[in-house]
């Protein structure tokens, strides 16, 4: 009876160590996988990877359900689960090229369905190493181009997802590549900008170019020169052709208004000016051609997703769920609307209307971006 | 503010900070820098370990005069209770004075696994959150990301080796923090006892799980305890052990050593090889005997060698030389 008793107690005192062993493990992890896709829209439908690890096709009138194909699921994690990925997770925006989708999930496996018969091909990047696709694909000349965390940047054909090359980089790429000219730009975890020859996968440059941080942000190409934002809280402005710096914001080591936090979410461009959203809370607008602050808007949160301009209005949204428009004459901004769950996901946008995938509250919603008015929400259970 | 904000402010992001910042000077490694910011946090702590090493090995000491109390008053409970407390009072022992030091370094422990599993990130969007304890120096947002590998180690995955480290450090960490067990142990001993097996293995489950830098994490701290400890209280409850080994050592040493020397005196007729019937040889004979355990010397042996075993029942050994004389 006694020696039950004891037995029981080391029973009970195991098991709950145990417990809090594992919910700490797992919590204290932190954060679960769930991917952070957005929204592309098309001519009649709006597509989206989901944080359930599918592609999901909606009506973009009414927000419908049209169709959803399953991702495959990658590799599972550690014996508790607690470690890696173990189900599809989806942290790449699609890409809508013609009729087809692209889009790349967290087990490095690169898809193309066919939009209208939804007909599919896909392939995995790399079968010796593992890696996942974070970025976006992109499609140019006839190929498609999409980074690994294996280090390197892939080129397959498009239509038939044939391998054409691959260009190693020393760091994991999660930016999306972009294109200009015969060049596609490849921005990596090893703090460099690389150019990269889109046909024969041969660096254009003699040296990449360098900055102090990982990049994050896809590189934005405007006229002949290529933007990366940095984890180091710089922009650069880098020639396309030579990739000799052209300038770089903050130009010195002690601007006051130099960005706090990371440089983490995709610039975009309008008017002339590149709009820089900041992990600080700020956005900063700079002149495009040299590098001169125009100015500095307040909008008091972390902004972690890719902004859209919907007509001239400059729609961004914080990590915390709130969606602002800005009126990018004035730097005014207003409160579209609180979602009020976790936002990471770039923002999509079709004319006036801008896609937001919340993956923590599991839906889209499509917002007016000039009045905020809610056209429709979709739960993607 | 809640209690999580003020905890972060506090304690968590001056410690992923100091690591990040850590790394910098260490080559960006993030395997050296757990290491060495163990080695600092323990640092740190080193006099309240002391004070808590310093207690258990008090309250060990006093562990033969507990089993006593429990066997005279086992059955009255207050009696019992009234008679421990008698006891810690006149040996001048707090049964909290392990408790309390311990109590105190637990937050600091639980900041570093903490800051070292957000460091890590491990995923996409643990990078990303680890934005959120970042201070603005510009020497942090240089040191990112810190490098994952670290010897054959990728500090992101599980790593199989290192979880039977993590175990068995923990295992001989837990062992030296008991007293040897004697004969009539306490139930709270004996739980102890199971207990040192246990968490070694849940640990080494966990670590198969968890990613590796975590597990390094665990075998540094280990390591360093159970340093630590033996410098306060020595082998503890691993004396028996130990001594197990060395015999068996020894043992070894001197079945070679003599096989050396037959050799010799066969095959090549040395003259001046020592007589292995007399003297210091008469114990390699006897070694190997005991080793063999098929003759009355051996048997003997045995014998000597259970006795000298604190906590073997000498009934049992008794039982046993019975049952061999039956089957002889």
């Amino acid at each position: 009876m006694h020696n039950n008793k004891r037995t029981l107690k080391v029973i009970l005192l195991t098991s709950l160590l145990a417990l809090g062993l594992i919910v700490s493990g797992c919590v204290g992890m932190g954060t679960a996988q769930s991917g952070w896709s957005g929204v592309v829209a098309g001519s009649q439908s709006v597509y989206l990877g989901s944080g359930a690890g599918k592609l999901v096709a909606l009506n973009s009138d009414n927000g419908f359900y049209q169709w959803q194909e399953d991702l495959e699921a990658s590799a599972a994690g550690g014996g508790l689960g607690c470690a890696g990925a173990s189900a599809a997770v989806v942290y790449s925006t699609p890409v809508l090229y013609g009729e087809t989708v692209y889009i790349g999930d967290g087990g490095g496996r690169l898809y193309a369905f066919n939009v209208n018969d939804r007909q599919s091909k896909n392939v995995v990047l790399n079968t010796g190493k593992s890696g996942a696709i974070i970025g976006s694909p992109l499609i140019a000349h006839e190929s498609v181009y999409v980074g690994s965390t294996d280090g390197n940047l892939y080129a397959y054909d498009a239509a038939s997802l044939t391998y054409r090359w691959q260009y190693n980089t020393g760091g994991e790429i999660w930016a999306a590549p972009a294109v200009w000219g015969n060049s596609i730009f490849a921005a990596s975890f090893d703090k460099k900008l690389y150019s990269i020859d889109a046909e024969s996968g041969q660096s254009n440059w003699d040296e990449p170019f360098e900055t102090n941080g990982p990049i994050i942000a896809s590189p934005l190409v405007y006229g002949d020169v290529v933007i990366i934002a940095s984890l180091d809280r710089h922009v650069y402005a880098v020639d396309a052709e030579t990739g000799e710096l052209v300038w770089s914001y903050p130009a010195g080591d002690n601007d006051e208004n130099a960005p706090k936090r990371w440089l983490w979410a995709t610039p975009v461009t309008g008017d002339g000016k590149i709009y820089i959203p900041g992990m600080d809370g700020k956005v900063y607008v700079i002149e495009a051609s040299a590098g001169g602050l125009e100015g500095i808007i307040e909008i008091g949160e972390s902004v972690a997703s890719t902004p859209v301009f919907a007509g001239n209005r400059l729609v961004l949204a914080t990590e915390s769920g709130k969606i602002y428009s800005v009126d990018t004459d004035n730097y005014q901004k207003i409160e579209l609307r609180n979602i009020d769950t976790e936002l990471s996901s770039p923002l999509g946008v079709d004319g006036q209307i801008v896609f937001v995938h919340s993956v923590k509250g599991n839906t889209v919603y499509a917002i007016n971006g000039e009045t905020g008015a809610l056209l429709w929400s979709t739960s993607l259970n | 503010m809640d209690i999580g904000a003020i905890w972060d402010i506090i304690i968590l992001k001056p410690m992923i900070n100091s690591m990040i910042s850590l790394s910098q000077v260490l080559w960006g490694s993030f395997g050296l820098t757990i290491i060495i910011l163990t080695l600092i946090v323990r640092g740190v702590m080193y006099p309240l370990t002391i004070k808590q090493l310093r207690a258990s090995k008090a309250m060990q000491s006093l562990q033969p005069k507990l089993a006593a109390l429990q066997k005279k008053h086992g059955a009255d409970k207050e009696k019992l209770a009234q008679e421990q407390m008698r006891l810690y009072k006149e040996s001048g022992v707090s049964p909290s004075g392990c408790l309390l030091p311990m109590l105190i370094q637990m937050p600091i422990w639980i900041a570093l696994y903490q800051a070292i599993i957000r460091v890590m990130a491990v995923n996409p969007e643990s990078f990303l959150n680890l934005s959120h304890y970042l201070y603005s120096w510009p020497i942090v947002y240089e040191a990112l990301p810190l490098n994952n590998h670290f010897l054959w180690l990728n500090l992101a995955t599980p790593d199989y080796l290192l979880a039977i480290l993590v175990g068995l450090s923990m295992f001989i960490q837990q062992k030296m923090t008991q007293a040897p067990v004697t004969a009539g142990a306490s139930p709270a001993q004996s739980q102890a006892q199971s207990m040192t097996v246990m968490m070694p293995l849940m640990f080494t489950f966990l670590s198969m799980s968890f990613p590796s830098g975590l597990a390094l994490y665990w075998v540094t701290s280990n390591i360093l305890s159970f340093v630590m400890q033996y410098f306060i209280t020595g082998w503890g409850g691993l004396e028996p052990m130990k001594n197990r080994l060395i015999e068996r050592i020894s043992g070894l040493l001197s079945r070679k050593k003599f096989n050396d020397v037959t050799t010799r005196v066969i095959h090549s007729g040395d003259k001046t090889a020592p007589d292995v019937t007399s003297g210091e040889d008469d114990v390699l004979i006897g070694d190997l005997k005991n080793d063999n355990g098929k003759d009355e010397d051996g048997l003997a042996a045995d014998q000597a060698t259970i006795a000298k075993k604190p906590g073997k029942d000498k009934s049992k050994s008794q039982a046993k030389k019975g049952k061999r004389s039956k089957r002889k």
